[in-house]
């Protein structure tokens, strides 16, 4: 199957891509001395919550002690959490410009779209479980990671990538 | 002629924290845009990687974290950044491990990962929006597990 028959659409040529996010990475480094992350906005938007809910509950809590040391002020005004808002922004502006703007659930034509949601919901539980453990999902501990030659990073990468392929036999028939 | 600017500019206090926002929204823009363009906001085409028929997230992952880090290590050689005031991620090796085989596991199950997802919802795949909510809740349950008293993130330094 090649890549444009999945969506119909035309995608960027992947080195170039690959470049051009290696760049991404270097201009968060230059500039704020971390690479890109993704689930740590997660974990901001609940302790943003739980503060709201129960201001404090969580104060003994060595996880919140140590996130309120790195990130001082308001949860949700961090560094992180503008980056994410500029992922949406960016996605948005592409999927425009490329037409894949499109309200759907992606599944291969043989599943149905509710077996689909229900796969993609574990997932996202698994994933955002893992993601705290690990201290990192696949771009704050394995891209990033990787960049600034963190063995963790390798690690991370390895691990992650390494599960979903000797795993993907028993899940072939939601893909393929 | 030696300006003298020295990354990371936010660290080195070059830049104001309002500065340091506004240009993590940009940097937020290029790499979602990046993401999207080569096609990270289709999970049929993510996990194309695991059975042969689309191999486009390792040769993008690959080539992203190979060019940061010449990327770095040129910076670095040519004064332009001070490496030992980037963050390095520490190494928990046993939570790392774990942590990496659960995702990987979340990964084949749902399709996405954290970024990915942000980028399939951003542009309406409704799967890639039911994949963040199993994150939030994912996440609640490690923090909740947390407030128990048990810090799993530490069993190894």
């Amino acid at each position: 199957m090649k890549d444009k028959n999945i969506s119909g659409t035309r995608y960027l040529n992947p080195y170039l891509s690959g470049v051009l996010l290696g760049l991404v990475v270097l201009l968060a480094n230059f500039i704020s001395g971390r690479g890109v992350r993704a689930s740590g906005a997660i974990k901001s938007a609940i302790v943003a919550g739980a503060e709201i809910l129960a201001p404090h509950h969580h104060g003994n809590a060595a996880f919140y002690k140590e996130y309120a040391a790195m990130h001082t002020g308001n949860p949700l005004n961090s560094w992180l959490v503008y980056q994410t808002i500029g992922v949406l922004a960016g996605v948005f502006l592409s999927g425009v410009i490329a037409g894949r703007l499109k309200l759907k659930t992606e599944h291969p034509p043989h599943i149905t779209s509710r077996r689909r949601l229900v796969f993609a919901l574990m997932g996202g539980i698994l994933f955002g479980f893992g993601s705290q453990l690990g201290r990192g999902c696949t771009s704050g501990s394995a891209l990033s990671g990787m960049a600034v030659l963190s063995l963790g990073g390798f690690i991370s990468m390895m691990a992650i990538f390494g599960t979903a392929f000797a795993l993907a036999y028993f899940f072939r028939k939601n893909w393929i | 002629m030696n300006l003298n600017i020295m990354g990371p500019l936010a660290v080195n206090e070059l830049i104001s924290m309002d500065t340091n926002l506004l240009l993590a929204f940009f940097i937020g823009v290029g790499s979602g845009f990046v993401l999207e363009s080569c096609g990270f906001s289709s999970s049929r085409k993510l996990v194309g990687v695991f059975y042969g028929y689309d191999t486009v997230v390792l040769k993008v992952f690959f080539t992203g974290a190979i060019t940061a880090m010449l990327g770095l290590l040129f910076f670095s050689l040519f004064g332009w950044i001070d490496l030992n005031l980037v963050y390095v991620n520490e190494l928990f090796l046993w939570s790392t491990l774990i942590g990496g085989v659960v995702m990987g596991a979340g990964f084949i199950t749902g399709g996405f990962c954290p970024g990915t997802s942000f980028c399939g919802a951003a542009i309406g795949k409704k799967d890639a929006m039911v994949f963040i909510i199993g994150l939030f809740i994912g996440v609640a349950i490690f923090m909740a597990g947390i407030l128990c008293g048990r810090d799993y993130t530490r069993p190894h330094s």
